[in-house]
């Protein structure tokens, strides 16, 4: 069976929350045995050049590149229109897609949509997947930009063509069947170190475990303002509620935009004593850091849609201490475990008292029925139904 | 098991023969005490910072630090301890540096009765001298520290001493009272308090770098870390006033989810109380003269400022024989550009304000005594030894409105916002130009009762030899 994804993103490195999602399901695809081809289509600057792959389509253009550099909001819409305006490059993407001729093609985002519409025809009539990743504003209708606003009529298109909607959080599948009656597929993400690089994933069973560097809390993050953010506000006074044997342990790019960030330097020596800034991680070494951990925390107050991070953190199994906010899309398969292995906390103070309980030994482990919900097994299973009822649906809609 | 207590004397020994305030005076005070009052052994261990460890005072330094406890008083010139050891301690560069800065502050010091016009360079380089002498004395002391166990011994050659750690014992009581933040390592101070199970006791003086981070020299994660990390190691902590304790809750304890065993306990009035041991000694440039006194580091959070201010208005709103003379008693600190420029430029000041930077504790308490009143316009205190000990001689002291003044001061005498100086003047003119003003101080100042001298030491040593490990009734 073979399959192809479009993605407006690159697909070499993960680096962001969509690019992990989308290596994750095509893992999961491949690991069912679809013969699976990903090309990405994007502005060259707009991300870079470590995380390209080896199918992408890395488009050359100042126009664009100008406003990559700017951050322009409406740069990935302006570039699919553009893209689909363009003879030569729709036609090398012809070429290639008549010559693997998919039976079934993924699009990430919608704005793949505005040339691959392009390429459908009496003569090939792929099934469409739209793989939707925290797109409930927009299907919630509130209130956006211009160029939003195009992005969101590009969407109710996609989503009206689709044979099937992939939804990563489930706040987004109840939304599409709210707002379109269309059922949507609840697709969560797992664990990248289960999948991707097929590591282990130890439980660290023993939360009294005591490291060489004493007991550690581990949190991995991105430099994006939720996070940052987030930092601050649970850890606001630093971080002195911590014994000087108990450690924080940050990996990813969080640690040095909290390094850099002016709040720090009031409690720069404490923070110093209790941090362990481990930066970006390979698979096994995110798996090293949770098993050498007693919790793991996510405090992230701010951002909409679902937190990527968060499932490494319920795969670990260790007791989780997060907010309100970092479940979001994962609720429906939490619910059970609240109070009982993830620990919530929306205020600053009982989330470090909260830490203060699982750095201790205190809080439980997150129950295996949950922590398997996040394993690569349970999305290769939620996908393997997905493509059994795809079998019997529609080619696309009209 | 008798319980040992352990007195950390690194401050002492870096200090050496300088005149203890501040810190110090509360360490030698204490210390003092321990050792003459408690049948328990006293050992002095310092921290070695080559290995972080507490090393046991050789028997050398050992007698240097008894030396500094309890012959601080005896003239310089003083006849040998009985006890001296055969042959002198052996060098130790952190003493050098210390003695080396002192000597040539004093040398450098100049004197008051110069004209400006050979005041003001020499003060330049005085200046220039002084913070070239202090980089040098924190070079040698890094030295000294790395090497400090380098020694000439009996055969006169020089070896590598390694000092191992101090032999702890579980009923141990260590005693660390100093400025803790210059050297501790604050993980083998917890690892002392969780796997040894020592009883660690130390002093919270105030959390104000935390609320004023402006107002220290050393940026305030230096002080935030101590003041954490003492309340996760120490089994007690004494604070010097309510208002240092009430602080310390706020901004520490609480919003680390902290809890620690925090007594409070007044310090006492040192000069007053050893007054007999100390003596009385005039100086004599301002016998007869009218003047007022503060004493202090001349640092930017004891805000001379205001005092300059209003000293200006004075000035030019009295006639300048009734205006006294403002003495600044305490050595240059930090922050202090702007109180140096004007004392420098503002040549209409020049009769009517000293700078005295080395006044020995007898010559202060002639100040003390002989003040018409003394001023304290800090921003702020932990506690304000130095109104107290005014109030201890009878002599009144007009204080900046923060909390821990009006402690120390017992509420007796009047509270101004310190930098509402038209309220400062308008106080010290009436002051000045009012006798039943400064009447009434004086009579108000004799309710002071101060708190008893050994009452502080007493409560640390309590703490030190109750039983329970982290419960006690030790009450200042």
């Amino acid at each position: 069976m073979r399959w192809l994804r479009l993605s407006p993103f690159p697909a070499g490195r993960i680096q962001h929350g969509e690019q992990s999602y989308a290596a994750l399901t095509s893992a999961a695809l491949l690991a069912l045995g679809v013969d699976l081809t990903r090309i990405s289509i994007f502005p060259r600057l707009s991300f870079p050049l470590d995380e390209c792959g080896p199918n992408d389509i890395a488009v050359e253009n100042p126009e664009f590149s100008s406003l990559a550099a700017n951050s322009a909001t409406d740069l990935d819409y302006r570039f699919a229109l553009w893209f689909a305006s363009q003879p030569t490059h729709l036609e090398e993407l012809r070429t290639q897609i008549e010559r693997d001729a998919p039976e079934v093609i993924i699009i990430d985002r919608p704005w793949p949509w505005l040339y691959l519409r392009q390429l459908i025809g009496q003569n090939f009539t792929p099934k469409v997947i739209y793989c939707c990743r925290n797109r409930l504003a927009s299907l919630e209708g509130e209130k956006m930009s211009g160029s939003d606003d195009a992005t969101a009529e590009l969407e109710l298109e996609v989503i009206g063509r689709a044979a099937q909607i992939w939804c990563a959080s489930d706040e987004d599948a109840h939304a599409m069947q709210r707002s379109f009656s269309k059922s949507a597929i609840f697709v969560p993400p797992c664990s990248t170190i289960t999948s991707v690089f097929r590591h282990e994933m130890p439980r660290a069973t023993d939360a009294g475990t005591r490291t060489a560097d004493g007991r550690i809390a581990a949190l991995i993050g991105c430099s994006c303002q939720p996070n940052v953010e987030g930092f601050f506000e649970a850890f606001e006074h630093g971080l002195g509620f911590l014994r000087p044997n108990e450690k924080l342990a940050i990996g990813g790019s969080l640690g040095s935009a909290i390094l850099q960030d002016a709040r720090y330097a009031p409690f720069r020596r404490l923070n110093d004593s209790r941090l362990q800034i481990r930066g970006a991680m390979t698979e096994p070494e995110k798996s090293a850091h949770y098993a050498t951990a007693v919790c793991c925390l996510v405090p992230v107050w701010a951002g909409k849609g679902a937190k990527g991070q968060i499932a490494d953190a319920l795969a670990a199994g260790l007791p989780l201490v997060c907010t309100t906010n970092a479940l979001r899309g994962y609720r429906s398969l939490c619910d059970g475990a609240v109070s009982n292995g993830i620990f919530i906390a929306d205020e600053a103070a009982a989330f470090r008292a909260l830490v203060i309980e699982a750095m201790r030994g205190h809080l439980a482990p997150i129950p295996d029925v949950t922590r398997a919900l996040f394993q690569f097994d349970a999305m290769k299973q939620r996908i393997a139904s997905a493509m059994a009822s795809l079998k019997g649906s529609a080619i696309n809609p009209p | 098991m008798s319980i040992r207590i352990i007195y950390d004397a690194t401050h002492v020994l870096q200090e050496g023969t300088n005149p203890p305030v501040g810190i110090t005076r509360v360490e030698h005070y204490v210390a003092e005490y321990l050792i003459t009052q408690t049948a328990n052994a006293v050992h002095f261990v310092h921290f070695d910072p080559a290995t972080n460890r507490y090393v046991e005072a050789t028997p050398a330094e050992d007698l240097l630090i008894r030396r500094y406890l309890l012959h601080r008083y005896q003239a310089d010139d003083h006849e040998p301890i009985a006890a001296d050891p055969p042959k002198p301690p052996p060098l130790d560069a952190g003493h050098f540096a210390v003695n080396l800065s002192n000597m040539f502050e004093t040398r450098l010091a100049i004197p008051a009765n110069w004209p400006a016009i050979l005041r003001l360079p020499l003060g330049v380089i005085r200046g220039a001298a002084y913070r070239c002498i202090r980089a040098m004395h924190a070079t040698l002391r890094i030295i000294a520290r790395a090497d400090a166990a380098v020694r000439g011994r009996d055969s006169g050659e020089n070896e590598i001493e390694q000092r191992s750690e101090f032999e702890w014992q579980e009923s141990d009581a260590l005693i660390a009272l100093s400025n803790l933040w210059d050297y501790m390592d604050y993980e083998y101070l917890f690892t002392l308090k969780t796997r040894f199970g020592i009883k660690i006791i130390t002093i919270v003086y105030d959390v104000i770098a935390l609320i004023y981070p402006y107002s220290t020299y050393a940026s305030t994660d230096l002080y935030h870390r101590h003041w954490v990390e003492i309340a996760h190691a120490c089994t007690n902590i004494v604070a010097i006033s309510q208002e240092t304790a009430r602080t310390y809750q706020k901004y520490i304890l609480d919003p680390n989810h902290l809890k620690a065993q925090v007594s409070v306990a007044t310090l006492p009035n040192f000069l007053k109380d050893r007054a007999g041991d100390i003596g009385v000694q005039p100086i004599a440039e301002l016998v007869d003269k009218k003047f007022v006194v503060y004493c202090s580091t001349i640092e930017a959070r004891k805000n001379h400022q205001t005092l300059i201010h209003v000293w200006e208005r004075l000035i030019e709103d009295l006639d300048l024989d009734s205006v006294p003379i403002l003495i600044f008693v305490g050595r240059w600190g930090w922050g202090f550009e702007t109180v140096q420029r004007m004392y420098e430029r503002c040549w209409r000041l020049r009769p009517k304000l000293q700078i005295r930077e080395r006044v020995t504790d007898s010559e202060l308490i002639w100040l003390y005594k002989n003040a018409i009143f003394t001023a304290f316009p800090s921003l702020a205190e932990g506690f304000g030894l130095a109104a107290a000990e005014s109030l201890s001689f009878g002599t009144p002291v007009i204080t900046s409105s923060c909390a821990a003044l009006s402690e120390a001061t017992e509420g007796l005498m009047p509270g101004i916002d310190p930098l509402d100086v038209p309220e400062w003047t308008r106080v010290i003119e009436n002051l000045l130009l009012d006798e039943g003003a400064i009447a009434t101080l004086r009579q108000r100042a004799t309710q002071f009762r101060g708190a008893d001298y050994a009452a502080f030491a007493r409560t640390v040593l309590c703490l030190a030899l109750s039983e329970g490990r982290s419960e006690h009734s030790c009450a200042g």
